[in-house]
């Protein structure tokens, strides 16, 4: 089990002319097993930081190390590895392929990560059950409710074992006792070993299950 | 990611989008159909044409043409006038031909129109005369009904497939052993005050042989094969008045000169021959004409006609594929979200636009196929209207214009695919460079 650690990370976006500085020389270390809440106000940096930890975007100085790995010295293609094996995303808004079923939705990222077909079904399968969906394998995302999606894609980030999980707003979108239900899917990941990394701006919601918050700030890391 | 499963990944796509897809795809059927069925007419014509020449062995015989035709060809061919007289096309060259070393047969042109006829059942049609020495050549040599004439004189004759059926024979080849009348115009030798002056003369004729059905793309009964004893013909000849033969017959005799040919048929017993026994031939001041001579410039004008009808179709294709193009870069546009969500979860670059580029070719392939059996369906109702025309207009046989050959059908297939998959290349591009966590955030 290895850590993420930020070394003086910032992330610049130009906005026409004008240049926007989403990240400020941020460093913070997260360790294997933690649960690690991210707080902030809108536009304070929280989905740029995690898009950054997943390897979706490069930092405009620094170093983001997993393990021993520098994301920010790292190819696309390794990128793109990084996002098949080390980490699992889940967002928001489910981001499910509104075409594919549940279960091809969840055997998706064990498709573009080479497991062959027949093991691909039976580790989705699996994973559906584990999140209590195993009899809506064959909906598509548009015959599920909001809870019901937001569990096929943790079970989507579960497809392939990544070691972290990072979830943006993952109880955004959802109403109350949903919510509930997926914080303690998250509770339970972590009672089992798994790191994860929850951006969200409900930290009530939240501080009863993870272990610390890390605040951001303008940019920076606040506390 | 696996080629299959990219694969997969497309078809899952273009299933999702059938009424773009088949509109897209439909593009390219009508291109690809009128490129196959364009190609196959020029294909079809050549192999017609090429096809012909070689079953009348074409390539391996010369024609020794007489004074008059040699002016007018050497005039065609921008040739300078013959200096000396050519000799006479008369039995003393013919014998003389037949010496020649490489020679295998000498045929005089004798060809007369005549009416057959078996019982009431009757053709007017031209008889060529013959005699054993051309039954080795094409299509004489392809008797399976029957025989070839047994010499150069006595009632027998040999009929085509055509003529044989146009007699009422049914099968054709029933004829054999059958016999029919052959007749002819002559003038009356002691007409009476009342008589008119022509007369009909009529011969009883035992068919000795039906030829097998051939090609035959032109009404020319010489090529069509029925023939009769050479000495027959040089008879019929004399006597007949349609025969124009007659006429140069009747001025050479005036001139105080023997029987004069229009021309003379020359085949040798190899192709390797042609040079040396026309040039031979040509030292006498006799002027010969080979289909060989103009089989360059047959090529070249089948390779103008072939490459014509294919830009045509290319350009068909073209536009087939921009619109395949425009397609996948409204696809691209549409599936942002899509895309950033497989980049997400792990695809490469390389896998986006793998599965963009399947897409395209899938287009290609199925519209290739599709395009492939409209081609085809497209050339049989043209040859069924080509057919009807020409039994409308009593051609002997009708020609087969359309080919589709492997090589076609395997280009066609290849270069359909190959043509949309490169117009899905910007597309997939674009597809595969679209940043992810961008494409989240505004998809």
């Amino acid at each position: 089990m290895s850590s993420l650690r930020l070394e003086s990370v910032s992330k610049e976006y130009s906005m026409g002319d004008r240049l926007v500085r989403a990240l400020d020389s941020v460093s913070l270390e997260i360790q294997a097993g933690e649960l690690v809440g991210i707080a902030g106000r809108s536009g304070s940096g929280k989905s740029t930081l995690l898009n950054l930890l997943a390897g979706m975007d490069r930092p405009s100085s620094g170093a983001i190390w997993a393990g021993n790995r520098n994301l920010a010295a790292m190819s696309s293609r390794e990128l793109a590895n990084h996002r098949q094996h080390t980490v699992g995303m889940i967002f928001q808004f489910f981001y499910l392929v509104t075409t594919m079923t549940a279960l091809q939705n969840v055997a998706l990222p064990m498709a573009f990560s080479g497991v062959a077909a027949s093991q691909r079904l039976d580790r989705a399968r699996s994973l559906l059950e584990s999140v209590g969906l195993r009899n809506r394998e064959d909906h598509l995302p548009a015959q599920l409710s909001g809870g019901e999606q937001q569990r096929v894609a943790i079970a989507r980030a579960l497809a392939n074992d990544p070691e972290f999980l990072l979830a943006d707003e993952p109880t955004g979108n959802l109403d109350s006792a949903t919510a509930q239900e997926i914080l303690s899917i998250f509770k339970e990941l972590n009672a089992q070993g798994r790191t994860i990394i929850c951006v969200t701006h409900e930290m009530e919601l939240f501080s009863g299950i993870v272990g610390r918050f890390i605040r951001l700030q303008d940019g920076k890391v606040a506390n | 990611m696996t080629w299959f499963d990219s694969f997969q990944i497309a078809i899952h796509n273009i299933q999702h989008s059938k009424l773009r897809f088949t509109l897209t795809c439909l593009g390219v059927v009508i291109a690809i159909a009128t490129l196959v069925s364009m190609v196959s007419f020029g294909a079809g014509l050549r192999r017609e044409t090429v096809g012909n020449l070689e079953t009348r062995e074409l390539f391996s015989s010369f024609r020794v043409v007489g004074a008059r035709q040699a002016q007018n060809l050497r005039r065609f061919r921008g040739q300078p006038p013959a200096e000396r007289e050519s000799p006479a096309l008369d039995d003393a060259l013919v014998k003389k031909l037949s010496k020649i070393p490489g020679v295998q047969s000498v045929q005089p042109d004798i060809v007369l129109p005549v009416q057959l006829k078996n019982g009431n059942h009757a053709y007017l049609t031209r008889v060529q005369g013959g005699g054993p020495h051309i039954a080795p050549l094409s299509p004489f040599s392809r008797i399976t009904d029957g025989r070839f004439l047994s010499g150069v004189s006595g009632r027998e004759i040999v009929l085509s497939y055509w003529v044989a059926e146009r007699l009422g024979f049914n099968p054709p080849q029933a004829a054999v052993g059958s016999t029919i009348e052959l007749l002819t115009d002559r003038m009356r030798e002691e007409a009476g005050e009342d008589d008119p002056p022509i007369e009909t003369i009529r011969f009883p004729y035992r068919v000795v042989g039906v030829l097998p059905r051939v090609i035959v793309t032109q009404r020319n009964p010489f090529y069509m094969g029925t023939i009769i004893p050479l000495d027959e013909a040089r008879k019929l000849w004399d006597q007949s008045l349609a025969s124009m033969a007659a006429l140069s017959s009747a001025i050479a005799a005036e001139q105080g000169r023997g029987r004069e040919y229009p021309a003379i048929d020359v085949r040798v017993d190899d192709v390797a021959n042609m040079d040396r026994v026309r040039r031979e031939v040509e030292s006498w001041g006799n002027y010969t004409f080979a289909i060989a001579d103009e089989m360059d410039t047959i090529m070249r004008a089948f390779l103008i006609l072939e490459t014509i009808l294919s830009v045509l179709g290319a350009i068909a294709l073209l536009v087939a594929s921009l619109g395949i193009a425009n397609v996948l870069i409204m696809s691209v546009m549409e599936r942002t979200q899509q895309i950033g969500i497989m980049k997400a979860v792990g695809g490469t670059d390389q896998d986006v636009r793998r599965i963009f580029l399947l897409e395209a070719g899938c287009i290609g392939m199925v519209g290739g196929i599709l395009g492939l059996i409209s081609g085809w369906g497209l050339t049989r109702v043209a040859d069924f209207f080509i057919r009807r025309y020409f039994e409308q207009h009593q051609f002997q046989q009708v020609p087969d214009l359309f080919d589709l050959p492997l090589w076609l059908i395997l280009g066609a297939l290849a270069f359909s695919t190959a043509f949309s998959t490169i117009s899905g290349l910007v597309p997939a591009q674009r597809a595969a460079r679209i940043d992810p966590a961008r494409a989240l955030r505004t998809g």
